[in-house]
């Protein structure tokens, strides 16, 4: 098959048999939309698989407590597999590849279709899930709050929010020990970077010198918090208090900044790093004998209070620690730290939080908005 | 909703349930939490999941208590996984004269 026969029958896929709008492009060339995910502001063909795999349900997973759950359609086969081209495997001319993105539709009578009519000129592969990368993972002028940020020796936390020396109104940011200051090891006039290394971080991206940090005592003794705090230097600006969704449009600002304390079945937001933007309830306050895993031994930590989530995916992942935890009137009241794989609301794990008052307090900050 | 003063009393219990129970196998903190109605205080255990469940009673001092089985917890930056060894609990307090600065 040469290039023009696979564009046909790309087109022949994607209009006839999966029943796709055909809409002018940009630059005059057909362009195929997923009816069911709206107008498309995409360009080329590629959007048809962003549009297929991520604009859709990726955003519209409904979240309990938080705004008005977008209304998820029927799901489709169509609606997740891909159509490209590319060049054959064996032979000197091109081929179509079908990537489906559900575990399983191997077997779908709709692949077969597309094997039915295409025999060796398709490529059928399991792709997974597409998903776009998030804005907190990226290089960020103004600086805010949720974005990747490090020590230049740990892989990724966030950025959980901006707060000033009590003394001199200094501002910095505001994240974990394990985030800012590795676990102890940094000096304090190290470098913090936005974006973290495991984002493509380097010393390019200095936003901060690391001013401040509570030790974690990992011999048995307990420990209370988990924090640090860098001063900003570099050029960037900031956004004090804006929380935005996972699209990183504002959502709303930090209401105040005198902490408040987090209660049992508090409903509660935060944005991070990894899992962007999510809600969860309190479970439990004042959970003493936990015991945290770092990298390089455990902290047993008092007076944290658990989180679980109340949406379909997880309320944290690692990359969240420093996240600042908010009620659902963008209130402050904790600053995540740590969290468990599996086990709580639908088995997403549980995220911990120590108190943010009590951080404030310890560094002798006073978070900014 | 319970009082600030239920919350007290339930914080005391919580402390008798730790020296009581504290030192059970499988337990990764104990919380304190409340129930659906938010009537009454409840003591939470987090238990592990991968360990055979706790025998704890369903009522300690009058409070519910309600297991979470779950995984042990990590520092989320992202890092390895490093195994849980034995710790001794001392009571030691956060001080200010502890941080580290420039």
């Amino acid at each position: 098959m040469d290039m023009d026969s696979a564009r046909n029958a790309q087109i022949e896929i994607l209009r006839d048999m999966f029943g796709f709008d055909e809409v002018a492009g940009p630059t005059g060339d057909p362009h195929f939309v997923n009816p069911r995910n709206g107008t498309s502001n995409e360009t080329g063909a590629f959007s048809v698989v962003a549009s297929a795999a991520s604009a859709g349900r990726l955003q519209a997973e409904p979240e309990f407590g938080g705004p008005a759950p977008v209304k998820i359609p029927e799901w489709r086969p169509e609606d997740d597999v891909a159509i490209g081209i590319q060049p054959q495997r064996k032979g000197r001319g091109m081929e179509l590849v079908a990537l489906y993105q559900r575990p399983g539709m191997d077997e779908h009578e709709l692949i077969q279709r597309l094997r039915d009519r295409f025999k060796a000129e398709i490529s059928v592969r399991y792709a997974g899930r597409t998903r776009a990368l998030s804005w907190t993972r990226e290089r960020r002028d103004p600086l805010c709050p949720g974005l990747s940020v490090g020590h230049p020796d740990i892989t990724a936390g966030t950025l959980g929010g901006f707060a000033r020396d009590k003394g001199t109104g200094t501002l910095g940011i505001l994240s974990n020990n394990h985030v800012l200051a590795n676990v102890n090891e940094a000096t304090p006039g190290d470098a913090s970077w936005q974006r973290a290394r495991s984002d493509g971080g380097s010393s390019g991206e200095r936003v901060g010198t690391l001013d401040r940090f509570l030790p974690i005592d990992l011999t048995g003794a307990p420990n209370e918090l988990d924090c640090a705090w860098s001063e900003l230097d570099g050029n960037r600006g900031t956004d004090l208090g804006t929380i935005r969704d996972n699209n990183g449009v504002p959502l709303g600002q930090i209401a105040q900044t005198d902490p408040v304390t987090l209660n049992a079945l508090d409903t509660v937001q935060k944005v991070g790093r990894t899992t962007g933007h999510t809600w969860g309830v309190v479970t439990a306050v004042n959970v003493m004998n936990l015991q945290v895993a770092f990298e390089k031994g455990v902290g047993v930590f008092q007076n944290v209070t658990a989180i679980q989530t109340t949406g379909s995916s997880a309320f944290s992942d690692g990359g969240d620690s420093g996240s600042i935890i908010l009620t659902e009137d963008f209130r402050p009241g904790g600053l995540l730290f740590a969290g468990s794989k599996s086990g709580g609301a639908g088995n997403k794990g549980i995220t911990y939080a120590c108190n943010l008052e009590r951080v404030l307090d310890i560094l002798d900050l006073d978070l900014a908005i | 909703m319970t009082s600030g003063n239920d919350m007290t009393k339930a914080r005391v219990c919580q402390q008798a349930f730790i020296r009581e129970y504290g030192h059970v196998a499988g337990i990764l903190g104990i919380g304190l939490g409340l129930t659906d109605d938010r009537t009454e205080a409840t003591i939470e255990v987090f238990v592990d999941q991968e360990q055979e469940e706790p025998d704890l009673p369903a009522t300690f001092e009058g409070l519910q208590v309600r297991k979470t089985p779950t995984t042990g917890a990590k520092a989320l930056a992202i890092d390895e996984t490093v195994d849980l060894p034995e710790v001794d609990r001392e009571d030691l307090p956060t001080s200010k004269s502890k941080v580290v600065r420039r």
